[in-house]
């Protein structure tokens, strides 16, 4: 694969389409961002225990009778910039490092920090660091089990350009699958490729897991119409077994908790989930592949021609420069279609926001204030991530309106990328400073955010990814603790006015975007026209000179020419059945 | 009119029982169709407490029934086991009854050692009916119910169905409670707790019992001992569900239901004893890898697991030497059913019984109303209803109204302190030490304190809390 796209890139740059080869080779490392395993299940389900065995290390995950764990946290490998011993709390304006021994009272239900009145920006997210093999490969990422199952932890695992995943959901042995779980694996996890069921404690329940698991396979069968493996394993096993000094029985004992087997299963599907990213880079560079493809072509006919390839030539560059003079009647219909755009998406951006408050006050009315004061912390990142969705469906909005009026105006998909990504940029904001915050950090809206028809899917996946923090939005979110700890009415209140805040920031981002975009699409357009004319009049030189060239230059350039167009072809080739054989292979 | 039945082991009969019973025989003596209503309010107030089992899919709850009847009565596959209300009462000859929702009963045939099938679907059953000659069943009877959050909708709408509508079903085939034990594991979740809630029991008359401590946090393979972690998170959690439940008890019910079924034989004995120089690690991954290594066969294992479970097997054998005889002591010892039984049939089967009676007053207000003879019968309970005596049925009936209606309201404290004290000083919350006039000079004060709450109520169950409190402040300043 990677060769591929080495070899693609050298031709692109030859032919000067330099950031296009960079767009590929960026996309093939998938800026830096490993395969997840994300875990999700009901409370108590065994969750974190697992998430430690599978690394490796007793006491990772945070797992405790009297407490829960109440943010999602991203389990990475430890390096240089992320040292073990630490931890990255994600707060809504920002990060910060902590000692990894004071992680519990900033996550879990019955923490300290969680349970003090006085404090009230509490954490929505957190990065552990953790020196072991496992993660080399794959980051972990432990949800939260309170307020039951959330499809926003399976959103995370829905396949993504950007990312790739797995979704294990985790069960026990003493019960056969409950309703509400088979529900979330028939409704929320059906757009996810990779679903693992794992069912835990079979140390307490030797004689039953058997059955259980038998009976979790029929049911799946029955209910769903989709194959999902049913794994059994016992994390305490693991671990008792991993604290063993090495010998047989510590590989017998490994062996009998299941959890190697549980690997061997995770690897595979991450293997099989790692295709997306890839195929994404081979499809960028070949789109570049064929641009050149195409330049050659003309070059070609220019030469071989002559003087007979003149007037059409000659033709279209009048249409340019007739173009070309239209410049100020098109600009104005540029900026109609650009402002049409812009309030359909805000039009989009009210729907949401109205949706978002009208679901959360309901939510909100119907919950007893003890449940909403057990677990703010849960309840405000979900608030949040349903307000970043809201903003990130808006800017997409915006972005599909956009598509069409860029492609319309120029005759190929790199311009289209160019500009998309000067959008994105654009409706970034100012980038918060905080402490730690380092280069890759820039910005508030993650552009990984905004793949085509991912929208959300990797909301909280940016939030807790390696490189992204929020929005305005965050700062809002914050005080919702506060207003959580007095009262319903309050708490109305800070939602009604969080949605203003997020409103304003959002319009503020389309107003940006725009007032970057135009002039940029106007420059571009007016490069674009004066450079197919200048290509075209080179053509007509060219064809001049070949025809009163003599036969043997002729030939030559013919021959040049057709060697670096099988060059080419060659290329495109063995990448478009990479692509076919990506495609096959996932189907 | 037939004399009041006392159950044996309840000692003395409870003061708010005479009282009832003298009205039942005022009424009786009205005559006419009076006498019927008389008696079967009678064996209504005379029969024993009833004490439904609620929790989640799989939390012990039939395993627990089994252990306090003292026989393996109800089904506890690893499948969807209850699916039905059971109510299980004192009674011989061993027999079943299923009555069904349009309120007819049949006989169940059952056999020895075999699951019986009710030839109805279970959505047509309000309830299984099971007779079983128990001592244990003497003081209480005990109510099964199938789990919440099961696989299918339709067992949920079965528990809610028979116990909610209970108090307006056909007299003669609700299933009303008087208590209720909620089994949990670990901590009990938000639905479970919900439900919970709408069942309409107060926390006094709500036992919670921390499931299946045996297998508690780690479990037997952790590093902490998992019954004596289950003590220490019972412990934890009753202040946190105090609004719920008014203890938290661990229980290890598979340990207590083989200790008291008598399922447990000396070859068991024996196996365990021959299984000591095992490892705990070892004992798991020789029975799933290498059976063969065992000393023991495995099928032997797979029933010692059966009926003591991973902790009874690993800790068990320490206690084989003395035959089944000891181990069967052991298990009951360490499976918490001794304190569990203890708090069932003495605190928790107070407040059953004050429950009861206001189901009682409710029967007899219901035929002052509707009766001929409402105003001989009005008088009766009138004289019942301000009767001293009967003070603590106003104050549970008022707790169980303003729990529905307004549960953060103070006056819910208040009459939990003065329902929950055995003496007039417990229930004042003063020195056991002060003298009779003491408590009745705090009675006073809490009198005019309750007095200037009523002016700024804000339900008409406060209104009724507060009437209750000064009633119960007033007789206690007057001196008694």
């Amino acid at each position: 694969m990677a060769e591929l796209i080495d070899g693609a890139c050298a031709v692109l740059r030859a032919y000067k389409h330099d950031a296009i080869a960079a767009r590929a080779e960026d996309k093939l490392a998938g800026h830096g961002r490993l395969p997840t395993i994300v875990v999700v299940g009901e409370i108590k389900r065994g969750k974190s225990l697992l998430v430690s065995a599978l690394i490796g290390h007793d006491g990772a995950a945070v797992d405790d009778v009297e407490n829960s764990t109440a943010v999602a946290t991203r389990f990475i490998a430890a390096d240089d910039d992320y040292p073990e011993g630490t931890a990255e709390l994600v707060f809504p304006d920002g990060r910060r490092r902590i000692d990894r021994a004071e992680l519990a009272e900033w996550i879990t239900t019955e923490g300290r920090y969680v349970a003090d009145p006085a404090i009230d920006a509490l954490p929505v997210a957190a990065v552990v660091p953790i020196a072991s093999p496992r993660l080399s490969a794959v980051s972990i990422v432990d949800t939260p089990g309170i307020g039951g199952l959330d499809p926003r932890h399976a959103a995370l695992a829905v396949r993504s350009a950007e990312q790739a995943a797995v979704l294990v959901l985790v069960c026990e042995a003493s019960t056969p699958l409950t309703e509400p779980e088979m529900r979330f694996l028939r409704d929320s996890a059906a757009g996810v490729e990779n679903v693992v069921v794992v069912v835990t404690k079979t140390d307490k329940n030797l004689t039953r897991w058997e059955q259980i698991v038998a009976e979790n396979r029929r049911a799946i069968g029955e209910h769903l119409g989709r194959e999902i493996s049913v794994v059994a394993v016992s994390s305490v096993r693991a671990l008792a077994a991993a604290a063993l000094a090495p010998s047989p029985a510590r590989d017998r004992a490994l062996a009998c908790s299941g959890v190697p087997a549980l690997w061997s299963l995770l690897e595979e599907r991450v293997a099989a989930a790692r295709r997306w990213p890839e195929a994404d880079a081979l499809r960028c560079a070949l789109d570049g592949l064929r641009l050149v493809e195409r330049g050659i072509t003309a070059e070609l006919a220019a030469v071989r021609d002559g003087e007979a390839a003149i007037p059409d030539l000659t033709a279209e560059i009048e249409r340019l420069r007739g173009l070309k003079d239209e410049a100020q009647q098109w600009e104005q219909h540029l900026q109609r279609d650009l402002t049409l755009a812009r309030q359909r998406a805000v039009m989009r951006l009210d729907e949401e926001l109205a949706r978002v408050r009208e679901d959360w006050t309901t939510r909100i009315n119907k919950s007893s204030m003890q449940v909403l004061r057990r677990s703010p912390q849960v309840f405000t990142a979900q608030i949040q991530a349903d307000l970043l969705d809201a903003m990130a469906t808006t800017a997409q909005v915006f972005l599909d309106d956009l598509e069409p009026i860029v492609t319309e105006l120029f005759d190929d998909r790199q311009q289209w990328e160019h500009i998309r990504e000067i959008t994105v940029a654009a409706l970034q904001t100012e980038p918060l400073v905080t402490g730690e915050v380092g280069s890759k950090r820039q910005g508030l809206l993650d552009p990984s955010v905004l793949t085509m028809g991912m929208i959300g899917t990797t909301m909280l996946g940016a939030v807790i990814g390696a490189g992204a923090i929020a929005g305005v939005a965050w700062v809002a979110v914050n005080l919702g603790f506060k207003a959580m700890r007095t009262g319903k009415t309050n708490l109305l209140t800070w939602l009604r006015e969080t949605v203003a805040t997020v409103r304003t920031a959002a319009t503020r981002m389309l107003e940006a975007a725009m007032a970057t975009t135009r002039p940029e699409i106007v420059l571009r357009r007016r490069k674009h026209l004066q450079d197919r004319i200048t290509e075209l009049q080179q053509r007509i030189d060219e064809a001049t000179r070949s025809a009163h060239a003599d036969a043997a230059t002729r030939t030559t350039s013919i021959d040049r020419l057709e060697k670096n167009l099988r060059i080419t072809r060659a290329r495109i080739t063995p990448i478009e059945t990479a692509l076919t054989a990506t495609t096959a292979g996932a189907a | 009119m037939s004399a009041p039945h006392i159950p044996p082991g309840a000692g003395a009969p409870d003061p708010v029982h005479l009282r009832i019973d003298a009205a039942l025989h005022q009424l009786a003596a009205l005559g006419g169709d009076l006498v019927g209503h008389a008696n079967r309010i009678g064996a209504i107030l005379w029969s024993p407490p009833r004490i439904v089992v609620v929790g989640r899919l799989k939390a012990g709850k039939s395993t627990l029934v089994n252990a306090l009847v003292g026989a393996p009565v109800a089904e506890t596959a690893a499948l969807e086991a209850t699916t039905v209300v059971t109510v299980y009462e004192n009674g011989a000859p061993s027999r079943a009854d299923v009555v069904l929702t349009d309120g007819t009963r049949r006989p169940v045939p059952l056999a020895l050692g075999t699951t019986a099938s009710l030839d109805v679907p279970d959505t047509a059953v309000a309830y299984v009916h099971r007779f079983v000659p128990s001592h244990a069943l003497s003081a209480i009877t005990l109510i099964d119910t199938p789990g919440l959050a099961t696989l299918t909708a339709a067992n949920a709408a079965t528990t809610e169905r028979a116990l909610i509508d209970g108090f307006e079903q056909t007299r003669a085939a609700s299933v009303d409670a008087d208590a209720a034990v909620f089994l949990f594991d670990s901590m009990p979740r938000t639905d479970e707790v919900e439900f919970l809630q709408r069942l309409g029991f107060t926390p006094l008359n709500t036992l919670g019992v921390l499931s299946r401590a045996d297998s508690f946090g780690r479990g037997v393979l952790g590093g902490r001992d998992p019954l004596t972690h289950a003590a220490d998170h019972a412990t934890v959690l009753a202040p946190r569900l105090s609004g719920h439940v008014g203890a938290v008890v661990p229980v290890a019910g598979l340990l207590a239901q083989t200790a008291h079924t008598g399922a447990f034989t000396d070859a068991d004995a024996r196996a365990l004893a021959a299984l000591a120089p095992v490892t705990p690690l070892e004992l798991f991954d020789l029975f799933d890898a290498d059976p063969a290594a065992l000393p023991v066969p495995r099928e032997r294992v797979w029933r010692l697991l059966e009926l003591i479970g991973e902790y009874g097997l690993v800790h068990a054998r320490a206690h084989a030497a003395g035959g089944a005889h000891q181990v069967n002591h052991w298990l009951s010892e360490v499976s918490g059913i001794h304190p569990l039984r203890a708090v069932l049939v003495q605190s928790l089967r107070r407040f059953a019984v004050l429950q009861r009676a206001g189901r009682i007053l409710t029967e007899l207000d219901a035929l002052a109303y509707s009766h001929p003879a409402r105003d001989h019968i009005r008088q009766i309970v009138s004289a019942v209803r301000t009767d001293p005596a009967l003070i603590p049925v106003e104050l549970m009936r008022s707790l169980r109204s303003l729990l529905q209606a307004d549960p953060v309201a103070p006056a819910v404290q208040e009459l939990t302190q003065v329902l929950r004290g055995t003496t007039v000083a417990e229930s004042l919350g003063i020195d056991p030490a002060a003298s009779p006039a003491q408590s009745r000079a705090v009675a006073q004060e809490r009198l005019v304190a309750v007095q200037v709450q009523s002016l700024s109520t804000r339900s008409a169950a406060e209104d009724t809390a507060l009437a209750a409190l000064t009633h119960a402040y007033t007789v206690i300043a007057r001196g008694r």
